[in-house]
C-alpha cells in the first residue's frame, strides 16, 4: 500500500494536469484536435530527456534529478520560443502560435532521434520514458510536481472565465473586455507548466489531453469554467485505472501506460475524425 | 462634450494609407450610417473607433478619452460591438452567449448576479429572443443569431453600439428587424448607434445622419438628402443613380440606372455626338448599339409610339414626337434641326419616306449644307422606299452631290470606332 499509494495520486495528478492543459489549449487554439503536446511541448521535453540520458549528465536542481529536470526545461522553453516566434507587432495570432509549434516540433523531434541513432544500450530507457511510465516513480516525483502543478492551476482557473470568451475569437473577446494578450500569455503559462511537470515526472503520456477534453465537453457543456477542472477529475481517474491496468495486465511485466492511453485513444481519435470531416479546419487566427 | 470626436486621423495597416485625414464629431443619441463602397476604409473606421486599432496619426475620443487607451474592461462598459463575423464554434446556448455581454461588469469568475440575469433577460427579450433562450447557438438561423448577437452587446449596457454591417447576410424581412430594433434602441433608450451599411436606401430610410467615405477620405457628412446626392454617388461609386424623394417618408431613394458600358468614362476619347432620323423601328436597333457602346444621342421626328420612340424613351434619349399619322409640323421640325445642329453627326436610317416624314429628309439636307456631316444607311435603296412620287430620291442626290455618304450599319460603327 504504501508502494500504491503514491503511484495512484501521481497517475491522478498528472491525468489531471494533461485533461486540463488539453482543454486549455483546445478552447485557446479553437481547434478541438489539439492537445497539451502540440505545441511543441512533447517535442521539447523529449530533446531534454534525450540529452540527459545520452550525455548521462547526473546532477540534482532543486531536488530534481538531471533527467526530469531537463525534460522540464526543455518543454517550458520551447514553448517560449514557440510564443516568440510567433509574436506578430506585439501580438501573438493563434494559428502562428499553432504553426510555429509544429514546425519547431518536427525540428526537435528530428534532433532527437538523431541523438537516438547513437545511443544504443541507452534506448530501451529513451523508448519507454516517450511511450510514459510511472514505473518507479513514487512519494519523491510527487512532492515535485505539485509546486508546479499548483502554480499552473492557479493560473488557469484565474483566466478561466475569459476563456470563454476567447473562444468567440479574439476580436469579439476584446469587444467584451478581455484583455486578449494577457490572457493568453497566462493561459499558455499555466498550461505549460501543468504540462512539462507532467512530462517530467511520466514521460509522454499520448491522448489523455486530446480524449479527455472532447468526451468532457460532451458531458458537462462547453463552459469552461466547469470543463477545463472536470476534464482535471476526468483525466487524473482515466490516467489512474490507465496505470492500474497497465500494472496488472501481464504481471510481472509492466507496459508503459502511455500505450493504454494511445490504443483507448487512438481508435477515439478516428472516430471524432470521421465524425467532423474536416469541419473545424480553416477556421483559426 | 460630443459622444466620439475623431481628430485628423489617419491610419494604415502597412505602407498604404487607409484612412486619411478623417475629422468627426457624433454626439449622444445620434443615429449614424457610414456608408462607402468596398476598400473604401469604413470597417477600419469602424475598428479604430472600437479601439481594436491604434490611431497611426490624429486621434480618437469617446468622451475624454482616447479609445485605444482606456482598459479593456471599461471600454466594454461604454461600447458594444457587432462585428462582421463571430466564430460560433463551440456549442454555447443563445443564452450563455448573450449573458457573456455582462463579464465586463462582473468580478473573476463570472458568476451572474440576480440583477445581471434580468439584464440578459432583457435583451433577449427586446430581441425577440425570449423563447429561444435555450438552444443551441448552432440550432438558430443567421437571423435569429445575429439578433443573438446584438442582444449580447445590449447586455453589456453600453453607451453606444457600433455594427459592421448587421445586416449583410440576412433577407429583407430580418434586414428590416434589425434595423426596426435599432431605432427602437435609439429613440426610446437613447442609446447611439454607429453602423455599416451597404445598402443606401435602409441607410436613408433609417439613420439620422450618414457618413460618405471614398477611399480613406470623408467625401460627405450630413443628412441623408445632403449625402445622398446623384453627384456623391457617382464620384464614389461610380456608378450613374437617379434619386427620387420617397413619399412614405421623404426620404431619399436611389435607383441604379442601366450602365452606359465602356466608354462611358472616356467619352471625350470615342463617344459621339449623334443624331438619328428614323421612325417606324428603323433606327431602333442601331440606337440600342450606339448607346450601348457609350455615345451620346438624339433622335426625331419620330411619331408619337412608333418603336423608335418608345425605344428612345426607354433608353432616356432626348427625342423629338409627333402626333402619329399627321404631317410633321414646323415646329418639330425646327426642334429636330437643332438637335443635329448640336450632333458631331447625323444619320439617316433606313426609313422609309412618305408625304408626312418627308421633312426629315429635307432637315437632313439643311445641316449637312451648314456644314455637318450626314451618314445614310442603305442610301441606294432609297428608290424602293420613295413613296413621294420622287421628291425623296430628288432629295438623296442633292445629299450626295454635297457629300453625304452612303454606308452600311457596320461601316458606320467602324468608322466611330476608329474615330475618322
Amino acid at each position: 500500500m504504501r508502494l500504491r499509494l503514491p503511484r495512484l495520486l501521481l497517475g491522478l495528478i498528472v491525468g489531471g494536469a494533461l485533461g486540463m492543459a488539453g482543454g486549455v489549449f483546445q478552447g485557446l487554439l479553437r481547434n478541438p484536435m489539439a492537445d497539451p503536446y502540440l505545441v511543441g511541448i512533447s517535442a521539447g521535453a523529449g530533446f531534454g530527456a534525450v540529452m540527459a540520458m545520452l550525455f548521462g549528465w547526473n546532477f540534482t536542481v532543486f531536488g530534481l534529478g538531471s533527467l526530469p529536470f531537463l525534460a522540464f526545461a526543455g518543454a517550458l522553453a520551447t514553448v517560449f520560443i514557440v510564443y516568440r516566434l510567433a509574436r506578430v507587432g506585439g501580438k501573438v495570432p493563434v494559428t502562428s502560435f499553432l504553426l510555429a509549434g509544429v514546425a519547431i516540433g518536427f525540428l526537435l523531434n528530428a534532433l532527437m532521434s538523431l541523438m537516438m541513432v547513437g545511443m544504443g544500450r541507452d534506448l530501451h530507457r529513451v523508448f519507454y520514458w516517450l511511450m510514459g511510465t510511472f514505473s518507479g516513480r513514487g512519494w519523491n516525483e510527487l512532492r515535485l510536481l505539485i509546486p508546479y502543478f499548483s502554480l499552473g492551476f492557479i493560473l488557469i482557473l484565474w483566466q478561466l472565465r475569459n476563456l470563454n470568451l476567447l473562444v468567440l475569437g479574439e476580436e469579439a473577446a476584446l469587444h467584451l473586455g478581455v484583455n486578449v494578450e494577457r490572457t493568453k500569455v497566462v493561459l499558455i503559462t499555466g498550461a505549460s507548466l501543468l504540462t512539462a511537470s507532467a512530462v517530467a515526472v511520466s514521460g509522454l503520456i499520448g491522448f489523455v489531453g486530446l480524449i479527455v477534453p472532447h468526451i468532457m465537453r460532451l458531458l458537462i457543456g462547453p463552459d469552461h469554467r466547469f470543463l477545463v477542472p472536470f476534464c482535471g477529475i476526468a483525466g487524473g481517474v482515466f490516467l489512474m485505472w490507465g496505470d492500474t491496468l497497465a500494472r496488472s495486465l501481464f504481471p510481472p511485466l509492466e507496459i508503459p501506460v502511455g500505450i493504454i492511453t494511445a490504443l483507448a485513444g487512438g481508435p477515439f481519435f478516428l472516430y471524432l475524425l470521421r465524425r467532423h470531416q474536416g469541419r473545424y479546419f480553416g477556421q483559426g487566427g | 462634450m460630443p459622444l466620439y470626436r475623431v481628430e485628423n486621423l489617419d491610419f494604415s495597416y502597412g505602407e498604404d494609407p487607409v484612412l486619411k485625414g478623417i475629422n468627426l464629431t457624433i454626439e449622444e443619441g445620434d443615429f449614424v450610417g457610414i456608408l462607402g463602397p468596398n476598400g473604401s476604409g469604413k470597417s477600419t473606421l469602424l475598428k479604430v473607433m472600437s479601439g481594436l486599432l491604434q490611431p497611426k496619426k490624429g486621434r480618437v475620443f469617446l468622451g475624454e478619452n482616447e479609445v485605444h487607451k482606456i482598459p479593456p474592461g471599461e471600454r466594454a462598459r461604454q461600447l458594444g460591438v457587432v462585428p462582421q463575423e463571430t466564430y460560433l464554434d463551440f456549442p454555447f446556448m443563445l443564452e450563455e452567449v448573450v449573458a457573456m455581454g455582462r463579464y465586463p461588469h462582473l468580478g473573476w469568475w463570472g458568476n451572474l448576479r440576480y440583477k445581471d440575469m434580468e439584464i440578459v433577460e432583457e435583451a433577449l427579450s427586446t430581441t425577440g429572443l425570449l423563447e429561444l433562450r435555450h438552444r443551441s447557438i448552432h440550432q438558430l438561423s443567421g437571423g435569429e443569431r445575429q439578433r443573438g448577437i446584438i442582444a449580447r452587446a445590449l447586455a453589456q449596457n453600453p453607451r453606444v453600439l457600433l455594427l459592421d454591417e448587421p445586416v449583410s447576410n440576412l433577407d429583407i424581412k430580418y434586414q428590416q428587424g434589425i434595423f426596426e430594433l435599432l431605432l427602437k434602441l435609439n429613440r426610446r433608450e437613447g442609446l447611439t448607434i454607429i453602423l455599416i451599411s451597404h445598402d443606401l436606401n435602409l441607410a436613408s430610410q433609417y439613420c439620422k445622419d450618414l457618413i460618405l467615405l471614398d477611399r480613406g477620405q470623408l467625401k460627405a457628412k450630413g443628412s441623408s438628402e445632403e449625402v445622398l446626392t446623384p453627384e456623391n454617388i457617382s464620384q464614389v461609386y461610380q456608378v450613374e443613380v437617379d434619386v427620387e424623394k420617397w413619399s412614405p417618408l421623404e426620404k431619399p431613394r436611389i435607383n441604379l440606372r442601366p450602365p452606359k458600358e465602356e466608354n462611358k468614362t472616356q467619352k471625350g476619347e470615342e463617344a459621339w455626338k449623334i443624331h438619328l432620323v428614323g421612325g417606324g423601328g428603323s433606327a431602333w436597333r442601331l440606337l440600342k448599339r450606339l448607346n450601348a457602346a457609350g455615345h451620346d444621342l438624339t433622335i426625331g421626328v419620330v411619331n408619337e409610339g412608333d418603336t423608335d420612340s418608345e425605344g428612345a424613351r426607354e433608353l432616356k434619349i432626348p427625342c423629338v414626337r409627333e402626333i402619329p399619322f399627321n404631317h410633321i409640323s414646323g415646329e418639330k421640325l425646327d426642334q429636330a434641326l437643332e438637335m443635329m445642329l448640336k450632333a458631331d453627326l447625323v444619320v439617316v436610317t433606313e426609313v422609309p419616306f412618305g408625304r408626312g416624314n418627308i421633312g426629315n429628309l429635307e432637315m437632313a439636307l439643311r445641316a449637312l449644307k451648314k456644314g455637318k456631316k450626314v451618314f445614310v444607311i442603305e442610301g441606294e435603296n432609297m428608290e424602293n422606299r420613295d413613296f413621294t412620287g420622287g421628291e425623296a430620291l430628288k432629295i438623296w442626290e442633292e445629299m450626295k452631290e454635297n457629300g453625304a455618304r452612303d454606308i452600311s450599319p457596320r461601316e458606320l460603327e467602324q468608322i466611330l470606332k476608329e474615330g475618322a
